[in-house]
């Protein structure tokens, strides 16, 4: 998890100038995501991280990203944002990980709206700047839960 | 002078745009493109003296529009902001005839450095 949780802050810092800090979450802690930005993992193990933003962290930061009023930044501006965000945490996270090494490959992120299922060993926590958080989950073992009959969620 | 900035995402150009002031460029007149199609028609209607560009878009990706200009004789200066970090892209972008390659997240002491020279 570590890449992505050092992409998100160099994220927060490069893109917005916020400093961050790291926090625990659980499964349980409920986030009102509106848009979700989801990292493919290929390879093995394989599966996804997931960046999940609440409405208003999600609207506040794409705000300050594009120096616009709060009250301009509509629901497409927020998914181009959020879709922005995982591109760059995804990237900054291909730098830190070699395929031929780990044996994951990085795939190119996709902005949903609704939240991707995941499986009960995924891991959470969350990048918090006063503007708003950015939640990371990150789930390895999707596929091969699936594949052995698993009950992602 | 006169930029040209494409990447499919308007919050990208946002925040390459304001990249440029906050690394000190501030006489320029940036246009922007959502692709490399609409690019090559702003390339031919503006004539920008420099184009920055993302990699990944859809209907014609950056390094299919650099390939398509350098064809034309086009020799305008060109490079990728791209969130696309692995080396083997850079250095493909580069032998297709870029000049630079930022990789995102990127500062504007990186667009100061990497862009001073065609600015």
């Amino acid at each position: 998890m570590t890449p992505f949780v050092e992409g998100t802050i160099q994220m927060m810092d490069c893109m917005f100038g916020l400093s961050c800090q790291v926090l625990e979450r659980t499964d349980s802690d409920e986030i009102e995501g509106t848009v979700f930005g989801m990292v493919p993992l290929g390879g093995e193990p394989n599966g996804c991280v997931t960046l999940s933003l609440g409405r208003e962290d999600s609207r506040r930061l794409v705000a300050a990203m594009l120096q616009l009023p709060y009250e301009e930044v509509d629901d497409e501006l927020i998914r181009d944002g959020v879709g922005e965000m995982a591109n760059v945490v995804a990237g900054f996270a291909q730098t830190q990980v070699d395929p031929a090494v780990s044996g994951v490959e990085i795939g190119l992120p996709e902005v949903c709206v609704e939240a991707p299922s995941h499986s009960d060993t995924a891991e959470h926590c969350a990048v918090a700047s006063d503007l708003g958080a950015v939640n990371l989950t990150f789930d390895v073992l999707r596929a091969l839960m699936t594949a052995q009959g698993g009950q992602p969620r | 002078m006169k930029i040209l900035v494409v990447d499919d995402s308007r919050a990208m150009r946002a925040i390459v745009h304001r990249t440029l002031r906050q690394a000190g460029f501030s006489n320029l007149e940036v246009v922007e493109a959502g692709n490399g199609k609409e690019a090559l028609d702003k390339v031919h209607e503006e004539h920008p003296q420099l184009i920055i560009c993302d990699l990944n878009m859809p209907v014609m990706n950056g390094l299919e529009f650099l390939q398509t200009l350098r064809a034309d004789g086009d020799e305008t200066p060109f490079g990728f902001v791209s969130s696309l970090g692995n080396t083997a892209k850079q250095q493909e972008a580069i032998g297709a005839g870029a000049s630079f390659f930022i990789t995102k997240p990127f500062r504007p002491e990186t667009f100061e450095v990497v862009l001073g020279p065609f600015l």
